[in-house]
């Protein structure tokens, strides 16, 4: 388990970097929201975005005060307020969870929030050359997802049990 | 070891993505020669070293499937390390090229499908099979 | 039955354009022909094997160059690369939808895609027809398969 004192909270569309050692980044209970987990094994430096939506695009007036919000604008940011902590493009380990469709049947969903995050994401990795190391997406699980600064393991918490990404 | 590798495809797109999910997939890559057909891609191989050739099935001139049994037939290419990367869909034509010793991906793919194909193939010996590795950093955003 | 095929072919269309061009389309119900200022960009791929047919995919320009700039990672492609991009992903869709119809024990030879312009228009009527939404506009997809039973084998 861990202690309550090490964890620092990602909210929904919030991002966060720490270089703690012990700190354990964590964000709770993503449904089509998704978690973007990057972390620099030399450096120690982790960094985690819970992105809401695709496209800022949407809210271009939002996206200027909250980036977080939109996978589009939160990924940049997040990658690079780690580089500020000393991480570096080529040393991170990028790795995804979340995008689920958590209010029932995937084929019946009008709208594809988690989808289209994903495919959102994807996209941005594959045009900023950035190699995603693992993913745990889609489903209809809702997903609580762990960051441990100190060995960059990342758990991923669903209503069936845990298991490592 | 630096892995070089021979992208032969007839859509130069399809090329320039077979190009980056390598650089994405986590191998030390060398030099990468490119060939639009079986024609092209032999003449290349006799010029150049290559460890490892990802070939199209469809293509002009000479396709994939007669492009490895020339791989297969000439004695220095026989023991060449080679992926078929297509659409192919039946499994009797696939059979048959896994029989001449080629491995198999199914388009589309990911570069993390490549990268799990390359390092099987070669018994993980080229990678530290992470996914990362020393990219070239050109991205517009981050 | 025919549905049938049409869920076959929006299904192998859907996938491709996920994986290779990161774009999410969804099925638009009862499609009507496309209307010609939309058909800009249009691509025909031929398949022969136990059956012999065609597909042919259209679009709006916009369109086609945001798939290659999609597959390119965000180098803004030439005309040659937005058809040769948008001939790759038929190329594709065709791949995986021949084994979805037919089984994968059989085997097809596919012909290279080709533009749609100045193109003789097929001898057979549509087998089946779908049109994609997508936030970037409308793609079609009409599958041709001559003589082929669409009751007695979907």
């Amino acid at each position: 388990m861990v202690s309550a004192t090490k964890l620092l909270v990602v909210g929904m569309a919030d991002a966060k970097h720490s270089r703690e050692p012990g700190q354990t980044l964590v964000t709770y209970a993503l449904g089509s929201c998704i978690a973007l987990v990057i972390y620099d094994p030399v450096a120690k430096v982790g960094g985690m975005l819970h992105a809401m939506l695709p496209q800022s695009s949407i809210d271009p007036a939002k996206a200027e005060v909250h980036p977080a919000v939109f996978v589009d604008t939160g990924v940049p940011l997040l990658f690079l307020e780690s580089y500020k902590l000393g991480a570096k493009k080529e040393r991170l380990v990028v790795k995804v969870a979340g995008g689920a469709c958590t209010h029932g049947d995937p084929e019946k969903d009008m709208f594809q929030i988690g989808k289209r995050n994903v495919l959102m994401l994807k996209k941005l990795l594959w045009t900023n050359n950035v190699p995603l190391a693992a993913s745990d997406v889609a489903g209809t699980e809702s997903r609580t997802v762990f960051l441990d600064l100190e060995t960059g393991r990342i758990r991923i918490r669903t209503p069936r049990g845990e298991h490592e990404l | 070891m630096k892995l070089n590798v021979m992208v032969v495809d007839d859509s130069a797109v399809m090329r320039a993505m077979v190009k980056k999910s390598l650089s994405l997939c986590g191998i030390e890559l060398g030099e990468v020669v490119e060939a639009a057909n079986g024609v092209e891609a032999l003449e290349k191989l006799a010029s150049s070293w290559v460890d490892l050739a990802l070939i199209d099935v469809n293509m002009p001139k000479m396709n994939g499937e007669e492009l490895l049994n020339h791989i297969r037939e000439d004695e220095a290419t026989v023991p060449l390390n080679v992926i078929v990367i297509s659409t192919e869909g039946s499994e009797t034509r696939i059979s048959r090229l896994k029989s001449k010793g080629a491995r198999f991906l199914r388009k589309p793919f990911s570069p993390e499908n490549l990268g799990n194909q390359i390092r099987e193939m070669l018994g993980e010996t080229h990678g530290d099979g992470s996914g990362n590795q020393a990219l070239p950093v050109s991205g517009p955003d981050f | 039955m025919a549905m049938d095929l049409e869920t076959k072919l929006y299904q192998s269309a859907a996938r491709t354009f996920e994986e290779v061009c990161f774009l999410l389309t969804l099925r638009e119900p009862g499609p009507e022909l496309p209307a010609a200022s939309e058909r800009e960009i249009g691509v025909r791929i031929g398949f022969d094997g136990v059956f012999h047919g065609a597909l042919e995919i259209t679009c709006p320009a916009s369109i086609a160059e945001h798939l290659a700039n999609s597959m390119l990672g965000g180098d803004k492609p030439t005309a040659q690369q937005r058809q040769d991009a948008f001939g790759e992903i038929s190329n594709v869709i065709t791949g995986n939808l021949l084994p979805s119809i037919a089984g994968d024990k059989l085997v097809f030879d596919v012909t290279a895609p080709a533009t749609l312009e100045g193109q003789q228009p097929l001898p057979w009527g549509p087998s089946a027809r779908v049109r994609l939404r997508s936030d970037e506009g409308p793609i079609d997809l009409v599958l041709y398969i001559e003589d082929y039973d669409l009751g007695a084998r979907s």
